[in-house]
């Protein structure tokens, strides 16, 4: 049962990276390819929906890891950590900006493998799943949602407006203040 | 919050939603003793014990008592659903002092398939995973159960009622459960306190037997009936004849009323 759920993951981290991998390597400009790519990354949404919804639910998986002994700087720090270096290597895959060098891609690949061995060695598979492999694919498939469905693209949207930006960074601050003040003092059911 | 150095856990607090008002709320847990929160669905069981681990934030007031990371849960939150139990005893050991021969022994007793995902599991059973990482903790400073027999069979359940209170007493440590079923509460609680409309009770500390309920014979018609008594008084009899005779005796409205309003029927009482 373990190794075939563990099968299903490496499948899936295997396939993102095989994908990744395959828009840096500029094999992006074929229309048709573009199509087959935006119907595997639905197909990711759909399924980091399921996680979501039903093996995920975010305040349990919280309840679990307190008392578990994690301390809430710690998840904050994985969570926070993981949602980082992915938004910038989704934002990266999604929509490369020409003057970014690909040692910058390889770097921040890096570093989520880093953080994924450090969580394995020192808590086992089960956190990675639940703290990094899961926020991950939740994380890739909500922007990759909005770039497929509704053609958002991310960086030329918020690299030409100074409005945007601003606005942008106002509202990621008030929620994550928000979420960082119900987590650290209460009332995070 | 509290910390290991905790020696009386206690809270005095109010907890305040646009519709509902929990407290204020006093309650004192005693080590080595069971404190049963009783009362009807929508009273503030829940939201309580929330307050109490600092899953939620009381409006005002203080709260005594050890962090998450200290109890002993079951029924607050979840164990996620994706791993096995075998796999859950081993997450916490590697954060928490967890006797795994302990675990492993209940996982036998309780019959659970320790590499079968708790997804696949029923809903008594993931209760009894619940139940067996909670009684193979080391050194938890409090016990915290929410609704905890729920979904569980009568025969699981009177194991639990002897390995709840022999945990309690062996290791001297509060506990505090939530239920709507006095029955359960009546076997396993050393104290119990009755919630209502987010108002708390005085604590009735057995054996005061300020309230019980019994199946006793009428001395006039010979029959069986059942008996709530309160404070030596009979407050209410039901006939053999009702087939739902023990639903009747634990009606829990009924009890409860008779904390929070009175007995309106006194004068109907029979002697």
């Amino acid at each position: 049962m373990k190794t075939r759920f563990l099968n299903k993951f490496i499948i899936k981290i295997l396939l993102i990276f095989f994908l990744s991998i395959l828009f840096m390597l500029k094999t992006f400009n074929s229309e048709e390819f573009k199509q087959t790519i935006h119907i595997v990354w639905v197909a990711f949404f759909l399924i980091s929906i399921e996680y979501l919804s039903i093996n995920y639910n975010p305040p349990k998986g919280l309840t679990f890891l307190l008392n578990a002994g994690f301390k809430r700087w710690e998840i904050i720090v994985y969570l926070g950590g993981n949602y980082i270096i992915l938004s910038l290597m989704v934002m990266l895959f999604v929509s490369p900006p020409l003057s970014t060098p690909s040692i910058v891609i390889y770097l921040l690949f890096l570093s989520y493998m880093l953080l994924i061995l450090f969580l394995w060695l020192l808590y086992g598979i089960n956190i990675v799943i639940l703290l990094s492999v899961l926020p991950v694919l939740i994380n890739f498939a909500i922007i990759i949602f909005f770039k497929t469905l509704f053609h958002w693209d991310f960086y030329d949207f918020i690299e030409h407006s100074l409005l945007t930006q601003i606005t942008l960074t106002l509202i990621c601050l008030i929620f994550a203040i928000y979420f960082l003040k119900r987590f650290l003092y209460g009332d995070i059911t | 919050m509290g910390s290991m150095q905790i020696t009386e856990f206690s809270c005095n607090f109010i907890k305040k939603y646009k519709n509902f008002t929990l407290g204020p709320l006093k309650l004192s847990l005693k080590r080595g003793k069971i404190t049963a929160i009783v009362g009807p669905n929508g009273a503030g069981k829940t939201t309580l014990l929330h307050c109490l681990c600092g899953l939620r934030k009381p409006t005002t007031g203080e709260i005594h008592f050890p962090p998450l990371s200290h109890l002993a849960i079951v029924g607050i939150g979840d164990l996620p659903e994706l791993f096995s139990i075998k796999e859950i005893i081993g997450f916490f050991g590697k954060n928490r002092e967890l006797n795994k021969s302990i675990a492993f022994n209940l996982i036998k007793k309780f019959k659970i398939k320790e590499n079968q995902k708790l997804k696949t599991l029923s809903s008594g059973q993931r209760m009894l995973c619940q139940w067996i990482v909670a009684l193979s903790l080391n050194s938890p400073e409090a016990l915290v159960l929410d609704e905890p027999f729920i979904h569980i069979d009568i025969v699981h359940k009177n194991i639990l009622f002897d390995m709840l209170s022999e945990t309690i007493i062996k290791r001297n440590i509060p506990c505090i459960i939530s239920s709507h079923n006095i029955l359960e509460t009546d076997k396993t609680a050393d104290i119990i306190c009755f919630l209502k409309n987010g108002n708390l009770s005085d604590a009735i500390e057995k054996p005061c037997k300020d309230v019980f309920w019994v199946i006793e014979e009428n001395k006039e018609n010979e029959k069986t009936q059942g008996v709530i008594y309160f404070k030596d008084k009979v407050v209410k009899t039901v006939p053999k004849n009702n087939k739902n005779i023990k639903g009747e005796i634990c009606d829990l409205q009924e009890i409860t009323r008779l904390f929070f309003e009175g007995n309106e029927n006194e004068n109907e009482i029979p002697e």
